[in-house]
């Protein structure tokens, strides 16, 4: 579960916009699902060439990207990686479909191909990879183990501060028994062991050797040397960084492009005029709001999909009136998603119900939450349990007023809204909603400190079905203070657990206790959307943290 | 007068430690710092974020942090990034460039435009010319920066496609980075930041103007049959500029730190949108080291505008 | 003379025709204004904004915080004149409270900012020596303070209302007046006027409040009008940043910085306010110009 937190820094992104103002948003909203294809009509899909279409070799595309990156580090960055994406792999990348598939390895290690053996009494396993053979880095060596097990020595080393370093300390140790083969001794049973270290990327072992990985300009992290299909090339400080084709790239599909040079425009309306005037051909990160400005550009194709990723109102439960389920529950009554979705965002996020996404395999099919829009129901939950109507409107029990302030971060139309849409509904069953935006970093701290009675926010993670963090006691997301035993021993059982079916059961399970007492409503799941150039072919979109960049090796523009 | 200078000079040093206390002590008042950024990663172990306050000082008291940051700034050390780890001379380095380029080019339009517009609107005072004149300033204030940037864009860039949407180079073509490569992206830019100084220039050159007309010593030029040209350029205008220099020596560090809204618009890779990034980030020490030369352009800026003063004016002493 | 009011006519026929013409400074300032086709059109615009506003609030059937989902971004119609914005809001009824608050900001602070700066600028012009510097390290001090930190913060801490946004840009703004009225101060106290004033045994405070001030006022009221514009631009970008007037709360500024997305599909939303900034902005400024020319009774020609 990688970095939840992207998000949070995707948001601040967008929110930097702030005086310039796009009041745009999302960055991290954006989502869908590919499954539904989304009722949003209008957007065609360049997700692959048509099956007559040869690619053709050549052409440069230009990439608006809403921000630009820190470090070419992969596992030092603060932010998504989307350029380093297309520079550096790992032995395996999620697809659009949000399975993996082998990128520097040769097969999924699995169960059933032997690539994963467990030791149940020891609470231990092994995972074997059988590299590819036909590797070479950009800089010429050759691709074999060693740069597997130095990415591993390199992340286990305690002065490199690096951000994502998760998954090293569950190795003990490597084993190389030949070049092209790694198998890795696991301490503990780790289903998602694929989420994060070597999935981010290999680091070469003959470039980091005896460098200063914290030193942003040694060599590696600010002009890295990859596998990828692209080669980095040129980072102007603020303007944009240029990748040229890898010629000796290891797949048979491409690369195709001369070259993809990546803008850094923050303000999303900016790039939308840029869009219009043909000075990018790709951009992601489009809020809902605009997407009546881009569905139909001229020369471009809009394209929706889901991302793992979802909008929630999170309540805080050491608030007095927050406590009480029956309050949770009548607010998640009153909220009519539906409504919200289609008509305030045309459409193009999915009410959703539970926090495992349409686009993961482990969500739970047809799940319907007990607590959806019923105005009646919700007055009746909120009669029953003893708040009673005042005369301003606000319900009130025990000298407790049902009135809240719910915090969202300026900048983000998304957010706000949601906020007015969700204060008119309540203002209907007798609970009053005050609003307050704030900075992101500042709506994050509230956040992070428990120092909020309602907020609004979004999270977006990689594949898995883990929870554990968001909602299970002491989970570091979990800051509302939802404290369920049944819940928390079943998000323990979830990350032990290897076989999918009974993951999903447990998925269920865990869904139940979820949906009762409610420590967040998710609101929507989400969608993104992402305008191309229509020449472009062989594009499809990747709802994971690892974005849409990782899998660019099939790229090409038509004539 | 040098001695003047001197004393403001050594003035301005305790000016600078006390500003830099107070915008020290703001940012740490901000609620929130980075490292709340890393706990919202899942991954971040405790140890690791142990590890990573260490290693940017922040487990120490602010009043050490605090010593730490002025020892740096007088060796040259101005520490790094928390974000990309670069030092932040290196980095503000980097922005220097487009950034002087950018509000350069604006102050000049701004001062050219301006001046001539508020003296002919004053000499016409009241007729149709300074009405329009005035009309067209007031527009200019009144329109929000991102506004008519957006609106300058979809005209010249994709309607017309005259002109480069944003960023400060093309990216592909024989010309890149080229004198008229970078001018090109410069016009929409320049235009926006400094509509907003044309506007409030042209207003106080007009109302001094109007004024420096009305005083005792015009009139008797005037008496004298002297032509109302060597009035207007040998009478009036110096002592119209008078006060107008300390309204533009005022706006110098304005101009550079304001085009935060105009350098984010139009993606131009200067100090405004760094400072805008570093700000959503709290990139503190990035933050300091741009406020700092803020401030310190302030302080000079000002100075500027007391010695011009005293030279045009002197009836003024010090 | 044929600009008189009736009513001043009745007055001096009253006082009889033989008595030669006496006006006060005050009188003759109206005359000239009123022969001031821009100031006059400034204060009528003004009169007619301000009943706009605050009349219109009282007679429109609509909540202005109500979401409609029905009717997001409706095209003008019988009911909703404007039409809707983003939340299916009426965008009249939100125009109207919205001006309520951005003339009371714009006013308050610009009106604030004025004193506050003139006060600073008043004394240091006017002493000079160890109170002058003192004063210019202050007012250097505030302007080398960067903004944007300081309103994160204080947002953070206090609830932002809109008195509080008036303090706030009260604060930031007053510096660029107290520096030009010390300029201004600077040369007139060394004129023949303050002298002879001076000399006669008039007291500090006399000194500058009849003599140096009056001759400041042009220059005070030009900053102070474009002060309003500009606060109530300020407001917009504060809105922004969170720490401006709260959603679902309406101000001019916060719906234009609200209607960047809707800007080409639903052009009114960020006509409207836009337009009705404007024409503050431009009704204050016309009006400021022609204080400005009838105040000082050197102007008149």
């Amino acid at each position: 579960m990688k970095k939840v937190f992207a998000l949070f820094l995707a948001a601040m992104l967008l929110a930097c916009t702030a005086c310039g103002g796009s009041a745009g948003s999302t960055g991290s909203t954006g989502t869908a699902d590919p499954g539904d294809s989304v009722a949003s009509g209008g957007s065609g899909n360049t997700s692959t060439p048509a099956g007559d279409e040869t690619p053709r070799q050549g052409g440069e595309i230009v990439v608006g990207l809403s921000y630009e990156p820190d470090t070419m580090n992969v596992y030092s960055t603060h932010l998504l990686g989307d350029v380093q994406a297309m520079v550096v792999e790992g032995l395996l990348v999620p697809n659009s479909e949000m399975e993996y598939v082998p990128v520097l390895a040769k097969e999924v290690p699995t169960v059933e191909n032997g690539g994963i053996v467990m030791d149940e009494t020891a609470g231990t396993m092994d995972v074997t990879y059988h590299l590819r053979d036909d590797v070479q880095w950009h800089c010429g060596e050759k691709f074999t183990a060693a740069d597997v097990v130095a990415t591993w020595e390199a992340l286990c080393d305690p002065n490199w501060e690096a951000e994502s370093k998760d998954g090293a300390s569950d190795i003990d140790s490597i084993e190389t028994p030949d070049d092209y083969t790694v198998i890795c001794h696991y301490n503990t049973i780790i289903p998602d062991f694929a989420q994060t270290l070597f999935t981010f990327g290999i680091m070469p072992a003959h470039d980091i050797a005896g460098k200063d990985m914290n030193d942003p300009n040694n060599g590696y992290n600010n002009t890295p040397c990859g596998t990828g299909p692209y080669v980095f090339s040129e980072w102007v400080s603020g303007e944009y960084i240029k990748l040229t084709r890898n010629d000796n790239y290891y797949g048979d599909n491409g690369p195709y492009l001369d070259s993809v040079t990546v803008r850094f425009v923050v303000d999303e309306n900016t790039r939308i005029n840029m869009l219009k005037s043909g000075e990018i051909d790709f951009t992601y990160g489009i809020s809902f709001a605009n997407y009546d400005q881009v569905k139909d550009l001229p020369g471009c194709t809009a394209i929706v999909h889901g991302l793992n990723s979802w909008r929630y109102f999170d309540m805080n439960h050491n608030v007095p009136g927050l406590d009480d389920v029956n309050v949770r529950r009548a607010i998640a009554c009153a909220i009519d998603k539906e409504a919200l979705v289609n008509q305030l965002f045309s459409g193009i996020p999915q009410a959703w119900d539970q926090p495992w996404m349409p686009s993961d395999p482990f969500h739970v099919e047809g799940f319907k939450s007990e607590w959806s829009f019923d105005m009646d129901k919700a007055n009746k939950l909120l009669d029953d349990a003893g708040w009673v109507m005042g005369s301003d409107g606000v319900r009130a029990k025990d000298g407790v007023r049902l009135e809240f302030t719910v915090i969202c971060r300026s900048g983000t139309a998304t957010d706000g809204f949601i906020a007015q849409v969700i204060t008119s509904y309540l203002s209907q069953v007798g609970i009053k909603i005050n609003t307050e935006e704030y900075a992101s970093s500042t709506w994050s701290a509230k956040m992070y400190d428990g120092d909020y009675e309602l907020g609004i926010g979004g999270y977006i993670t990689s594949p898995g079905a883990t929870r554990t963090k968001m909602y299970a006691i002491g989970g570091a997301l979990n800051r509302g203070g939802w404290e369920n035993q049944a819940f928390t021993d079943l998000c323990a059982k979830i990350d032990k657990e290897l076989d999918a079916e009974a993951r999903k059961a447990q998925v269920a399970e865990a869904l139940t206790y979820f949906d009762s007492e409610l420590p967040q409503i998710v609101i929507y799941a989400n969608n993104e959307i992402i305008v191309v150039n229509e020449k472009l072919r062989g594009f499809s979109p990747n709802p994971t943290n690892m974005t849409n960049f990782c899998q660019s090796a099939g790229w090409w523009l038509a004539e | 007068m040098l001695k003047y200078i001197i004393k403001r000079v050594l003035k301005a040093i305790p000016m600078l430690l006390a500003v830099s206390i107070v915008i020290y002590a703001l940012l740490q008042a901000m609620p929130g710092d980075p490292i709340d950024m890393y706990l919202e990663n899942p991954s971040a172990t405790p140890e690791a974020i142990e590890a990573i306050k260490k290693a940017y000082g922040l487990d120490q008291p602010v009043h050490i942090q605090y010593l730490n940051w002025l020892k740096g700034i007088v060796t040259g050390d101005w520490g790094r990034s928390f974000m990309s780890r670069r030092p932040v001379l290196e980095l503000i380095g980097e922005k220097l460039a487009p950034t002087l380029q950018l509000s350069g080019t604006a102050f000049l339009i701004a001062l050219v435009i301006a001046i001539p517009l508020g003296i002919s609107g004053a000499i016409r005072k009241g007729k149709f010319f300074d009405n329009a004149t005035s009309t067209m300033t007031f527009l200019g204030i009144s329109m929000p920066a991102f506004w008519f940037g957006m609106m300058l864009q979809l005209l010249f860039a994709v309607q017309l496609q005259w002109l480069p949407t944003a960023g400060r180079t093309s990216l592909t073509g024989g010309d890149v980075g080229s004198f008229t490569d970078v001018l090109r992206h410069l016009i929409m830019p320049s235009i926006v930041l400094s509509l907003i100084y044309i506007a409030s220039w042209a207003r106080y050159a007009r109302s001094n103007f109007i004024e420096v007309l009305n005083q005792d010593y015009i009139r008797t030029a005037r008496a004298k049959g002297l032509r109302e040209k060597t009035v207007y350029t040998v009478h009036a205008l110096r002592n119209a500029l008078i006060p107008l220099v300390t309204v533009v020596m005022l706006d110098i560090p304005a101009i550079f730190s304001g085009a935060v809204v105009t350098e984010t618009v139009f993606a131009w890779p200067g100090m405004g949108s760094f400072f805008n990034d570093a700000l959503n980030k709290q990139d503190f020490p990035v933050l300091m080291g741009i406020l700092m030369i803020n401030a310190v352009l302030v302080i000079v800026s000002n100075l500027i505008a007391d010695i011009l003063y005293a030279i045009l004016d002197p009836r003024i002493k010090y | 003379m044929s600009l008189f009011t009736s009513r001043k006519k009745a007055a001096e026929n009253v006082a009889g025709p033989a008595e030669p013409l006496v006006r006060t400074p005050t009188q003759q300032a109206w005359i000239r204004f009123r022969k001031n086709q821009l100031a006059m059109a400034g204060a009528g615009m003004l009169v007619v904004l301000v009943l706009f506003v605050f009349v219109g609030c009282l007679v429109t059937p609509y909540d202005p915080d109500m979401v409609d989902l029905t009717l997001i971004r409706a095209k003008p119609s019988a009911g909703h004149w404007l039409g809707c914005d983003d939340l299916g809001r009426d965008l009249l009824t939100r125009l109207l409270f919205g001006g309520r608050i951005s003339l009371a900001v714009g006013l308050a602070s610009a009106l604030l900012s004025m004193t506050l700066g003139s006060f600073i600028g008043a004394i240091a012009g006017f002493f000079g020596g160890w109170v002058d510097s003192l004063m210019m390290q202050l007012t250097d001090l505030v302007l080398t303070i960067p903004s944007l930190p300081l309103l994160m913060v204080v947002g953070a801490v206090f609830k932002p209302s809109p008195m509080f946004l008036v303090v706030m840009i009260s604060v930031l703004n007053w510096t660029k007046t107290a520096r030009l009225v010390r300029s201004r101060f600077l040369t007139l106290r060394t004129l023949d006027y303050t002298k002879a004033a001076r000399a006669i045994g008039a007291k500090d405070g006399r000194i500058i409040l009849h003599h140096l001030l009056p001759n400041s006022l042009g220059a005070i009221i030009v900053t102070a009008t474009l002060a309003v514009g500009r606060s109530i631009i300020m407001e917009s970008t504060l809105s922004y940043l969170g720490c401006g007037i709260n959603p679902p709360t309406a101000s001019w500024g916060n719906m234009l910085q609200g209607a960047q997305s809707t800007m080409t599909t639903a052009p009114l939303t960020a006509i409207a306010p836009g337009a009705m900034i404007l024409l503050t902005v431009l009704a204050f400024n016309f009006l400021g110009d022609g204080l400005d020319d009838a105040i000082d009774p050197k102007r008149s020609r």
